[in-house]
């Protein structure tokens, strides 16, 4: 299959995946350790490190969220649903029940698995603007189930969460800052994701949510089952944001209704978009992208003594210019014309 | 008998667009449904490929009763369709559409993509022959890397018979094939249609091109307003005065295509 189109250009400046994880986990490991060889002035400031976590969180869910809008082409404004219940499903076990965190993650996937198909089951026979509206308001249901059940902690949610430990040593400790483990577990887990998601998308199974994403009618004339492979691709979806919900439930050692957001929902689609429907290193930037970007602009804001954050505008501005002139997103491969 | 359908009604609110119908076809047999425009010839391809059910009646291929079968199942037991307004995976590769096509053969799941299984390696193996023999069948092997879309209709009409090929059908379906094609691609799908009938394959054959169904077809089943009015051998047909009455009496010349 090595001659196949989808294979080509899907790690950075063409190097391998080998290669381009080798790389990248060196300078994780840079980062999380330098300033624990040197006495003076940290140089990776923890404010930075925050930023990383954060931009590996996003990848995490752009990952997630790739196999319905990238790889089945379907719109969803609603996966911070699948984010939210993974973090308040860890939350909730390390508060009332002493689980393992490990073991709550694990919970969590299971738990946004199974919600993940009734919606996969009402999102079967819609499209376009009705299947936005589903999504939608399948998150919102969540966002008002944390705010209106007691135990969850109302508005407020859930706090005082302890950090997960790797072998006896809290994740806190394991770097040169509190931040660092969380960034090494988390490249971890966006390298499965992004190893998982390359496997998959060459696979027959890849080849069957590229079927039903082109023609379903034609899908189904060629064999391909669209309501079990719609179903998967959205418990693979929802799978992964849990996993990232749950850790940033750790991360922030705290979870609340905002998790649900359709502020976050909207993020997350807007990080497939920009980075590139169905390219993996497109999410992985793309949600760097949108992570870094609204700092950046927020700093922009404090220095030059704004009243608004430009990033507001720009945010709406870079979706709009976006889906006129590059709709396949910044590393989505083209169409290209062979002819 | 390979396939068979007993009084097939098809219902669209009042309109029957296929109304008691029966037919059948035998193994190695090619039979040509014609008819004029609306007269519910594809629709009658979407009810015995489970695309959309039957109201009422009954579908049994290779003695199962596939009425309410879904339509990927039924390609599995071995019925393949093309399509009248063409409906390929056009974004995607020419050698992609086949092997999409092979995806009812195969057994893989995730796991076997995830750990790079011998299943797995064992298909893309298989894979790449059905490109070469399905592609190298209606002779556009070369265009193999090309974006689907981008090829000249022709080929696109030929790509799906390619596809169609690669599920390893008994029944093929073809929905006018030759519509839109100029006289000398009709005589290359012609070639095909022929080839594919040596080699064995049952065909099904929606035609509006009178003489083109003349040519090949060894029977012949005439279908107006929903229901079949006539059947039989070509000639028979041409000569029978409700045929020439109902469908070339509209249609003229014979040759008039969709
Ligand atoms: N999904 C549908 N809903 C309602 N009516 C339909 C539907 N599909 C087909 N029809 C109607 O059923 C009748 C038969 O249509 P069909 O497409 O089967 O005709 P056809 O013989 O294939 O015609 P053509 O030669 O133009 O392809 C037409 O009157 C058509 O309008
Ligand atoms: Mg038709």
């Amino acid at each position: 299959m090595k001659k196949l189109r989808i294979n080509s250009g899907e790690w950075l400046f063409g190097l391998s995946g080998r290669v381009t994880f080798l790389i990248s986990a060196i300078l994780i490991l840079f980062v999380c350790f330098v300033d624990k060889f040197h006495g003076g002035k940290a140089w990776i400031p923890s404010y930075t490190q925050h930023i990383l976590v954060t931009c590996l969180l996003s990848a995490l869910l752009a990952l997630g969220l790739n196999f319905i809008s990238g790889y089945l082409g379907q719109t969803s404004l609603g996966h911070a649903a699948f984010y939210g219940i993974g973090a308040y499903t860890t939350a909730v076990l390390l508060t009332y029940t002493g689980l393992n965190f490990w073991l709550s993650i694990f919970v969590g996937m299971l738990m946004s698995m199974l919600l993940a198909i009734p919606l996969a089951a009402a999102s079967l026979r819609v499209k376009g603007q009705f299947l936005v509206v589903i999504t939608y308001a399948f998150c919102e249901i969540f966002r008002y189930i944390a705010i209106n059940v007691p135990v969850l902690g109302g508005t407020g949610g859930m706090a005082g969460l302890k950090a997960p430990e790797v072998f006896g040593v809290r994740i806190t400790k394991l770097a040169a800052t509190n931040k660092g483990g969380y960034m090494i577990l988390l490249f971890l887990l966006v390298s499965v994701a992004a190893f998982f998601s390359w496997r998959v998308q060459r696979s027959r199974v890849g080849y069957a949510f590229a079927a039903i994403r082109e023609d379903e009618i034609a899908a189904e004339a060629m064999g391909i089952n669209v309501k079990y492979y719609k179903t998967l691709a959205m418990v693979i979806s929802a799978a992964i944001c849990s996993i990232a919900g749950s850790i940033q439930a750790a991360f922030a050692t705290m979870v609340s209704p905002e998790l649900f957001s359709s502020t976050k929902s909207i993020q997350i689609f807007s990080m497939v978009v920009i980075g590139g429907r169905m390219s993996i290193k497109g999410m992985i930037l793309g949600g760097s992208l949108m992570t870094i970007l609204p700092e950046v602009f927020h700093s922009v804001k404090d220095m030059a003594g704004l009243s608004f954050d430009p990033w507001n505008i720009l945010y709406g501005l870079l979706l709009v210019v976006m889906m006129r002139v590059r709709p396949q997103g910044i590393w989505g491969r083209k169409e290209k014309d062979e002819g | 008998m390979l396939l068979e359908t007993h009084k097939v009604t098809k219902a669209f609110g009042g309109l029957k667009a296929n109304s008691e119908i029966d037919f059948h076809i035998d193994e190695g047999e090619i039979v040509a449904i014609i008819g004029p425009n609306g007269s519910g010839k594809t629709t009658f391809y979407n009810v015995i490929t489970g695309i959309s059910s039957a109201t009422s009646g009954q579908v049994v291929f290779k003695g199962k009763d596939i009425t309410h079968m879904h339509p990927e199942k039924i390609t599995e037991l071995g019925m393949a369709r093309t399509f009248q307004n063409i409906r390929l995976f056009g974004n995607l590769t020419v050698a992609e559409n086949i092997v999409i096509a092979r995806h009812c053969r195969r057994h893989t799941g995730i796991w076997d993509a995830v750990v790079n299984s011998k299943r797995q390696r064992d298909e893309i193996a298989t894979n790449e022959e059905f490109v070469k023999k399905c592609l190298d069948y209606v002779g556009i092997y070369d265009k193999k890397d090309w974006i689907a879309k981008n090829l000249p209709y022709g080929m696109q009409r030929r790509l799906e018979i390619a596809r169609v090929l690669a599920t390893e059908p008994s029944l093929i379906l073809l929905d006018e094939p030759a519509a839109g094609m100029n006289p000398h691609e009709k005589d290359e799908l012609v070639e095909i249609i022929l080839r594919l009938k040596s080699d064995n394959y049952s065909i099904i054959l929606i035609e509006h091109a009178m003489r083109m169904v003349m040519n090949i077809a060894e029977r012949v089943v005439v279908f107006d307003h929903g229901q079949k009015i006539a059947e039989g051998k070509p000639e028979e047909v041409k000569n029978d005065p409700v045929v020439i009455e109902s469908y070339l009496g509209k249609g003229a010349s014979g040759n008039g295509t969709a």
